[in-house]
């Protein structure tokens, strides 16, 4: 009976992953908004985000090692609170719902007209690019203050109000909160900078059946001793 | 090894092989293997004298008969674990199993021979060495059987035995010139990883797993160390060193027949003695190609990690103090090869003139920024000094691993702190403290030199 039992474990596990593999595989359908921190006012919103990201992060020569441990989101949807973090996936109205991406956006003013960019510049050093009037523009988070140690040199970025970096037609300009700036012919002036998650929803019937069986084959070698 | 040794050397492997499995076998099946392996050999040379491969071996080519030699050899590594007798005797299987062994051995050995001969004096101009190398063959070839038609493979061989040894030395002993990058271990080791990374990869996205770049899960970590080499480099150990190691021990644990039939004591004495005589004899092979297994996959796996450690750069005390630069100066290793230096920070030294000895010194700029000198000593081990390997720092003699981040701390098997003060683009060090510090580290242990 035991014997059996062992056996069965490990083959309903095979079958149960398999099933829902093949389930998951044939009818997941995902989306992945991107929510910012205090935007609410359509069927998803971000109520309220908390990391552990420093308030100062400081890389020496190329090197650094940003790291977030967790991230976890207030998010609204469709009228309901849910409290969402990287995993486990929770249920939500809209499936299953997990942090996929973080960064910081960018409000800003850009020759009177306002846009809010979310922006994918960490960790910090990275640039991305976004397109405005046919234009390209390049951001970058600028390190706050830089420290010479020995012939190297370590930047302090200030991550609870950061400094970003713009450039266009080989010109930069660094944006600070509140001062307009001039690039070439353009005003900018930046606003705000909350941050922003991407929220993957995912409508997945196998998820679960995929679950219990890696469970189950989980399970069958302590089955294996423990009936031996 | 040169061309030329490698070619002899691989053709004289096959040859042996071949009569190897020749000898052990009888009637039909030699006959069986034999033609097969024939043919396969044939087929082999004429793939190897092809035009088309004149001009080199594309990635594809390359690619293809890498995968077909060593899915080839695998099999048998596998035959030789799953059956010591099935695979042997009459019946189609048993006839299919012996010609694929006699393809196994010959086809892939002779296209690589014949066209790396063609690439070396055809093409390389090397006539005289080729009709040299040519002859040493022959000669080789027919001394081998004069030595197989003395021996009797049957008398140290069981079937599995065979089967998993010609397997292994079939796969890991090196190929001629020109195929000598296909090496078994780095091989495998790259198709496991590659294998490994597409499972957990379609897990975490099969089981919404998070993956990111820089915010890190306790599942992430577990799905990164699956993909790690650690972990193909475990499974890769137990393809080559598992096959050999059953078999022996299949071989080894055979129980011992039952004397109660013979009466004297005497009879019973001389036929267990001649039961272990046979145990031993059938399992020896088996245990050097194991040996041989374990070998091949340390000088693989050391040869793709290898530990770096820079040639000291001197320095010359100035005023009471050692300047050294931080923007290098270190020297390459002076000892044949250049290992691939780890990415930054990496590991520098200098040497400094100590009341006749030389003290080393190490200078590393920890993951923190902090710029730290130590001696290139511990206080418990003798002072062989420090290597790196990757993000850490290898006790040449006891192998232990040193965290970078704990560079400067006292104790233990860290390399011995110095006091240092940062002058500049100069980590200045006084020749007090460099006396003293070797001082301590000298009680236990006696001079540097």
């Amino acid at each position: 009976m035991a014997l059996r039992l062992r056996r069965y474990i490990l083959y309903a596990g095979l079958l149960i992953t398999a099933l829902g593999a093949l389930l998951s595989l044939t009818t997941r359908r995902t989306d992945i908004p991107a929510l910012i921190e205090g935007d609410t006012g359509g069927d998803i919103g971000l109520l309220k985000l908390a990391t552990d990201m420093p308030g100062e992060y400081m890389t020496f020569g190329d090197s650094g090692d940003f790291k977030l441990k967790s991230v976890r989101a207030e998010v609204q949807v469709e009228g309901k609170p849910y409290a969402i973090r990287m995993f486990p996936p929770k249920r939500t109205k809209r499936g299953w719902a997990r942090i996929e991406d973080i960064g910081f956006s960018l409000r800003l003013k850009l020759n009177g007209s306002a846009e809010t960019l979310a922006l994918k510049v960490l960790p910090p050093g990275r640039e991305d690019k976004f397109i405005s009037g046919g234009k390209e523009f390049s951001v970058s988070l600028e390190p706050e203050k830089e420290i010479p140690k020995g012939s190297i040199k370590g930047k302090v970025y200030n991550l609870r109000l950061p400094l970003f970096k713009v450039k266009a037609d080989g010109k930069e300009a660094v944006l600070k909160k509140g001062e307009p700036v001039s690039l070439g012919k353009d005003k900018l002036l930046y606003e705000g900078s909350p941050l922003w998650v991407r929220v993957a929803f995912v409508k997945d019937p196998g998820l679960l059946l995929v679950y219990l069986g890696i469970g189950l084959l989980a399970l069958s070698p302590v089955a294996f001793l423990r009936f031996k | 090894m040169t061309p030329f040794f490698l070619l002899i050397f691989s053709a004289l492997k096959t040859a042996a092989l071949f009569l190897t499995a020749y000898g052990f076998l009888s009637g039909g099946q030699r006959r069986a293997f034999a033609f097969t392996a024939l043919a396969a050999g044939v087929l082999g040379a004429g793939i190897g004298l092809l035009p088309d491969l004149s001009g080199g071996l594309s990635d594809a080519q390359r690619d293809s008969l890498q995968k077909a030699f060593f899915a080839f050899s695998s099999l048998f590594l596998a035959l030789g674990i799953i059956s010591p007798s099935k695979w042997f005797g009459n019946g189609i299987l048993r006839r299919g199993t012996l010609c694929l062994l006699g393809v196994s051995l010959t086809l892939f050995p002779l296209m690589s021979l014949t066209y790396s001969f063609k690439g070396a004096v055809v093409f390389g101009g090397a006539y005289l060495g080729g009709v040299a190398a040519l002859f040493l063959i022959a000669g080789g070839v027919f001394a081998l059987w004069q030595a197989f038609k003395r021996l009797n493979p049957g008398r140290v061989f069981t079937p599995d035995g065979l089967l998993v040894s010609l397997a292994s030395l079939n796969l890991l002993l090196p190929l001629p010139e020109g195929f000598s990058h296909l090496r078994f271990v780095t091989t495998a080791e790259g198709a496991i990883a590659r294998y490994l990374a597409e499972v957990v990869d379609s897990a975490v996205a099969l089981m919404l797993l998070p993956e990111h770049e820089f915010i890190i899960t306790p599942a992430q970590k577990v799905a990164g160390f699956l993909k790690g080499p650690e972990v193909s480099l475990t499974l890769t150990a137990l393809l080559i060193l598992l096959p050999p190691l059953i078999v022996a021990m299949r071989a080894m644990l055979k129980p011992e027949p039952d004397t109660a039939p013979q009466g004297v004591a005497a009879q019973k004495r001389k036929k267990l003695s001649a039961f272990r005589a046979d145990v031993l004899l059938r399992a020896a092979p088996v245990i050097a190609v194991l040996v041989l297994n374990y070998a091949v996959l340390h000088t693989a796996n050391l040869s793709a990690s290898p530990v770096y450690d820079p040639e000291p750069v001197p320095l010359i005390s100035e005023g009471g103090e050692l300047k050294i630069p931080l923007d290098g100066g270190a020297r390459p290793p002076a000892r044949g090869y250049e290992p691939p230096r780890p990415a930054l920070p990496s590991l520098k030294k200098f040497s400094a003139g100590i009341g006749g000895s030389k003290v080393v010194i190490l200078v590393m700029m920890r993951p923190d920024g902090e710029v730290v000198a130590c001696l290139d000593a511990c206080e418990i081990c003798p002072p062989e000094g420090y290597g790196q390997k990757g993000n850490v720092l290898i006790c040449k003699y006891c192998n232990t691993p040193i965290p970078l981040i704990t560079l400067g701390r006292p104790g233990g098997c860290n390399p011995i702190p110095l006091k240092s003060e940062l002058r500049g683009d100069y980590l200045v060090i006084k020749t007090d403290e460099l006396i003293s510090a070797s001082k301590e580290a000298g009680k236990n242990f006696g001079q540097w030199h």
